[in-house]
């Protein structure tokens, strides 16, 4: 019998090999897919976030872990496309605004919030108000969000708040920002819904704006 | 008003951990946009095309603004072929054993000589009496492997591959050691000390794990401290982010100065009450203040801390807590060197 521990093992420790057997074994013997992602893979996920949060484990560690989370979802895909009961937490358009290049804080939220659940739309770096507008109309957003690594970019997030409120759908997403030079306080001013200064932070937060 | 002249020997004696006769200026960089904002004259591309007017322009900004000595490093990245993957959004050309072993490295002095020798020369040229530059090659060793790999794919290679994640960094160690070796055979005339960049942090925690640091990347930054203490330099570390985790594994390489500091990680204080009795240190006010202050906070903030931070520190040598990039603005630019100006005039008024 397969042992699902090494499952969430295989993820804490970002080992993609054995993800991906463990997960393989596990669908032999008919394992529920929802159970292998919600008990096993989204748990590892945290407890690595944790542990980054904690500041006992580093960047490579959570793109290790992202590795093997990807390694056993593509297997977990095609279940998952026949059985509609295997929904996801919310969706999500995430993208580093406009003149700015930095992404690889925001390329890290999106494997978190994958990691956890969410569908995520990444739109890349130097992202317009125009782009995150349409992004989150065509995809439905719940959530936009928004990073930024230099002074100046980081005062554009706000007019990326006014072009939601323009075009009169800024009550449909809840907006959350983030990057190395924001606070709270700078994030409250601008009127956005959230700040965390971490990846794993930033999918409490997100739950927490969604009631998840 | 006495006009400022230029003399590199103050700004050195943060090096040696000693304050110096009067409040030195540093900055890591200050963009060109900046420069050509400020002044209203064009710069861009001049440093290639008549790197003599471009220096004699950038030196002189850099005195009349009261520096001692200006930066200047010969970018090492920009001469690897299919460069450009630490900026992100596609992969460096080394990615397998096979790719490292073809990387055409052997080839990289010579690019890297061509493309940089006739700056080094215009500068030895058109320095203004008493001023020197600091800096010498560009880009650190952790970055050169970003550049190389990428990022992300570096963070996994440690782990798929590391044999080669050991050989990459020992190549790039060679590579800085023959580079490093002639900028400081050659040029020590102009340079008043050396210096690396190599941004190991970020907001929360550094780059890598800090164990893979100290393993890799640290001993080859060693071999450039020491060929520059053997050439009879000092040398200072620039490095962002929150590092205090190996910032003891760094202080005992035998840097002799630390630059970068951002509010949102530490106050400048910290580093002052950390380390300043082992190194000099530059820097103390974060960017987002130069960029979004009026002239009169910055001014007042950079009066009422930086009379402060040289009261506190050995050495110090004031600056931003990065570099003047082209959206820091003019008025705070200006807040800040008339404060370090009054600084000055503060202390000769007794
Ligand atoms: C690596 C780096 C670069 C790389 C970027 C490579 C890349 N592909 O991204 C390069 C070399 C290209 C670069 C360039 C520049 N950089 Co830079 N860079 C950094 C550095 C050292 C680390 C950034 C990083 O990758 N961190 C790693 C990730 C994991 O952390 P993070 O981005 O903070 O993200 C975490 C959290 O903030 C949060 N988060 C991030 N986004 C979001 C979004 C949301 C919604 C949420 C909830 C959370 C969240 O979660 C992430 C994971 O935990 C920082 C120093 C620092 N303190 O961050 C400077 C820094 C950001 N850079 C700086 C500067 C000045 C520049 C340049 C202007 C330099 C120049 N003069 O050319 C250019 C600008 C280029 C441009 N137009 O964007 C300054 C900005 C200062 C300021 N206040 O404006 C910094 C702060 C350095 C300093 N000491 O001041 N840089």
């Amino acid at each position: 019998m397969v042992n699902l521990t090494n499952l969430y093992d295989a993820i804490v420790k970002g080992n993609l090999e054995l993800a991906v057997s463990t997960t393989r074994e596990a669908l032999q013997e008919n394992i529920d897919p929802q159970t292998l992602i919600s008990d096993y893979l989204i748990k590892g996920m945290e407890e690595i976030g944790a542990q980054f949060e904690a500041g006992k484990a580093y960047v490579p560690n959570l793109l290790m872990s992202a590795r093997a989370m990807k390694g056993a979802l593509e297997l977990l895909k095609p279940y998952m496309e026949q059985n509609k009961e295997v929904t996801s937490l919310g969706k999500v358009v995430i993208g580093t605004v406009k003149g700015d290049l930095h992404d690889i804080g925001k390329n890290l939220v999106c494997s978190m919030l994958e990691g956890c659940g969410f569908e995520v739309i990444n739109l890349g770096v130097d992202v317009s108000d125009e782009k995150f507008v349409q992004a989150a109309k065509e995809n439905k957003a719940n959530i936009v969000c928004m990073s930024a690594l230099l002074t100046t970019t980081m005062v554009y997030m706000k007019e990326v708040i006014k072009a939601f409120e323009k075009a009169g759908i800024r009550n449909d997403v809840k907006i959350m920002v983030g990057g190395a030079p924001l606070s709270e306080k700078f994030a409250e001013e601008i009127g956005a819904d959230g700040y965390s200064d971490n990846a794993n932070a930033a999918v409490t937060l997100a739950r927490k704006l969604l009631n998840k | 008003m006495e006009q400022f002249q230029p003399n590199a020997n103050n700004i050195l004696e943060v090096l040696y951990n000693r304050r110096p006769g009067y409040l030195p200026l540093y900055e890591h960089h200050i963009d060109t946009e900046f420069i050509e904002k400020y002044t209203g004259e064009q710069l861009a591309g001049y440093q290639e095309t008549d790197p003599e007017y471009f220096f004699t322009k950038v030196t002189k900004f850099w005195k009349d603004n009261t520096y001692d000595a200006f930066d200047f490093e010969a970018p090492i990245c920009d001469v690897y072929p299919d460069h450009g993957a630490i900026m992100g959004g596609k992969l460096g050309p080394i990615q397998t054993r096979a790719d490292f072993e073809r990387y055409p490295f052997d080839e990289i002095p010579s690019r890297f000589w061509e493309a940089n020798k006739p700056k080094l020369d215009a500068i030895r040229k058109v320095l203004p009496p008493g001023m020197k530059a600091y800096g010498g090659c560009g880009y650190g060793i952790f970055e050169s492997a970003q550049d190389l790999v990428g990022y992300e794919s570096l963070c996994i290679l440690q782990y798929i591959d590391p044999d080669l994640f050991r050989d990459l960094f020992i190549r790039i160690g060679d590579l800085y050691v023959e580079l490093w070796s002639r900028m400081i055979r050659e040029y020590s005339d102009i340079f008043v000390f050396f210096r690396m960049g190599d941004d190991l942090g970020h907001r929360t925690s550094t780059m890598l794990e800090p164990s893979t640091i100290i393993n890799h990347i640290l001993p080859q930054t060693k071999r450039v401290i020491d060929l520059v203490h053997q050439g009879h330099k000092k040398f200072l570390m620039h490095s962002c982010g929150n590092i205090f985790e190996i910032m003891p594994d760094i202080i005992a390489l035998g840097i002799d100065a630390k630059h970068s500091n951002e509010d949102q990680i530490a106050p400048f204080d910290e580093w002052i009450k950390r380390y300043n009795d082992k190194i000099g240190l530059f820097g103390g006010f974060d960017v987002n203040l130069l960029s979004l202050g009026t002239y009169q906070t910055v001014y007042d903030q950079v009066l009422e801390r930086g009379t402060e931070y040289r009261r506190m520190c050995k050495g110090y040598g004031l600056g931003s807590g990065n570099s003047i990039a082209s959206y820091v603005s003019v008025d705070g630019f200006r807040g800040m060197i008339d404060a370090a100006k009054q600084i000055r005039a503060n202390e000769k008024r007794g």
